[in-house]
């Protein structure tokens, strides 16, 4: 279970967050929603941990997390199949599980080419293969569906679907919410 | 294509070969000024001894000691510094008088403590402690945050982190300080050699040189320098080339 009690959060004196809770229990769905600079984001680093929250607690007692950020954040000197297999153990055993997770969103064929190679959609996808090859307990996502468009978008976001894992979704699309099978969050 | 740069900077290498010539036949004596085949006419006769293989071995030797010693402090000392600020607020002032003493004041000042055969040894790795330091610690400062913070998510351990981000990420720094840093290190090591004459080295042999009024010699052995240090930095680039890493 993710659970964020009482969470206020400001950069130098402008305050993002203010007094919000948020729990997210296995296998829930849970989409914030909200315009620009409303705290989406700071509330996704507050939940992954990498951000300390100016009040409030985080408790995060999942066992794994995978998560896609807004940019790909893929090694640029590693393949696209390297990038996988970094968070499966960086073995030779794991390449052919890294193989799969990429096959899964349809990118076996671009498994050699470096980041610098790939479209912005397509890196995303590679950050989407490496969160999913990891079979965490809890996704983060922070606008995974943003670079791509049509038969493909839906394709990736009924991949998604498949998974047990909870969800903590931002996107400003209600679509992809409805997609998930989320609740939504709205913040302001 | 490295052959095709060396290639392009044939007609440069004649030029200035021209032009010493010139000045040369002007000068009309050797003493003052020896023309280009006297010097390399000297150099062979120099070359055919065994004496000068071993002088130009143990020269090297000391120096590349030296390099590698610096290097490697360097690098614990960035590592060191870009964790700790107290150990940066320490340690930066130290390297910034280091890079600012001059060769020839420190090398009188280990004179005094250390064997004459030591002191380049010392000198070099002076100069290039604070080059390596300083490069790689920019090239720590330079890893990409976000990277760590996907690696912190999916908690990847300590040592694959170190192997697949920061080293990576720091190496193109570190290449560049030594390839600097070994140039510096190679006249800084010579320099230091001709101030403290050392047993056999090529620093002595300059030293001589001067001392009789053996020009030819002198411009010898200071050919023998340029070149060693030319053949040494593109070894270090080869070398560090030819390592393997991700970046």
């Amino acid at each position: 279970m993710l659970e964020l009690r009482g969470i206020s959060h400001r950069y130098n004196d402008q305050w993002v967050l203010r007094h919000r809770d948020l729990t997210l229990n296995p296998g829930q769905r849970l989409a914030i929603m909200g315009p620009s600079g409303c705290g989406k984001t700071t509330l996704l680093r507050l939940a992954l941990g990498l951000t300390r929250p100016t009040e409030g607690t985080v408790e995060n007692t999942f066992r794994s997390v995978g998560t896609v950020f807004q940019e790909p954040r893929l090694l640029p000197w590693r393949t696209a199949l390297e990038n996988v297999n970094l968070v499966l153990g960086d073995t030779r055993e794991t390449l052919e599980q890294a193989e799969a997770c990429l096959a899964r969103v349809d990118l076996a064929g671009a498994r050699d080419k470096l980041p610098r190679e790939l479209s912005g959609g397509m890196q995303q996808r590679v950050a989407l293969a490496r969160a999913l090859a990891v079979k965490a307990d809890c996704l983060v996502l922070d606008e995974p569906f943003k670079a791509m468009d049509g038969e493909l978008r839906r394709s990736i976001i009924g991949l998604v679907n498949e998974t047990k894992a909870a969800i903590l979704l931002v996107t400003h699309d209600e679509e992809e919410a409805a997609l998930l099978d989320c609740e939504i969050l709205r913040l302001t | 294509m490295d052959w095709k740069r060396s290639l392009g900077s044939i007609p440069a290498l004649l030029f200035w070969t021209g032009v010493w010539w010139l000045c040369a036949e002007r000068f009309g004596n050797p003493l003052l000024l020896p023309n280009p085949w006297q010097v390399l006419g000297c150099l062979a006769e120099l070359a055919s001894a065994a004496a000068f293989w071993q002088t130009v071995a143990l020269s090297i030797g000391r120096i590349l000691l030296g390099v590698f010693a610096g290097t490697v402090l360097g690098v614990l000392l960035a590592a060191l510094t870009t964790a700790s600020p107290l150990a940066e607020l320490l340690i930066a002032p130290a390297m910034t008088a280091m890079q600012a003493t001059p060769v020839a004041s420190f090398t009188i000042l280990v004179l005094i403590w250390l064997p004459r055969d030591w002191v380049p040894v010392l000198i070099c790795g002076m100069m290039v402690l604070p080059v390596v330091w300083n490069g790689v610690s920019a090239g720590i400062r330079a890893v990409d945050v976000q990277l760590l913070e996907m690696a912190k998510v999916y908690r990847i351990p300590g040592l694959r982190k170190f192997l697949r981000i920061y080293l990576p990420s720091v190496m193109p720094f570190f290449r560049t300080a030594c390839s600097n840093s070994l140039g510096l290190g190679w006249k800084a090591g010579i320099a230091a050699e001709v101030l403290t004459v050392p047993g056999i080295s090529i620093g002595k042999m300059i030293s001589e040189a001067k001392l009789y009024l053996m020009t030819e010699e002198l411009f010898a052995w200071t050919l023998t320098v340029v070149a060693l240090s030319l053949v040494l930095q593109k070894w270090m680039l080869r070398l560090l080339r030819g390592r393997k890493t991700d970046a």
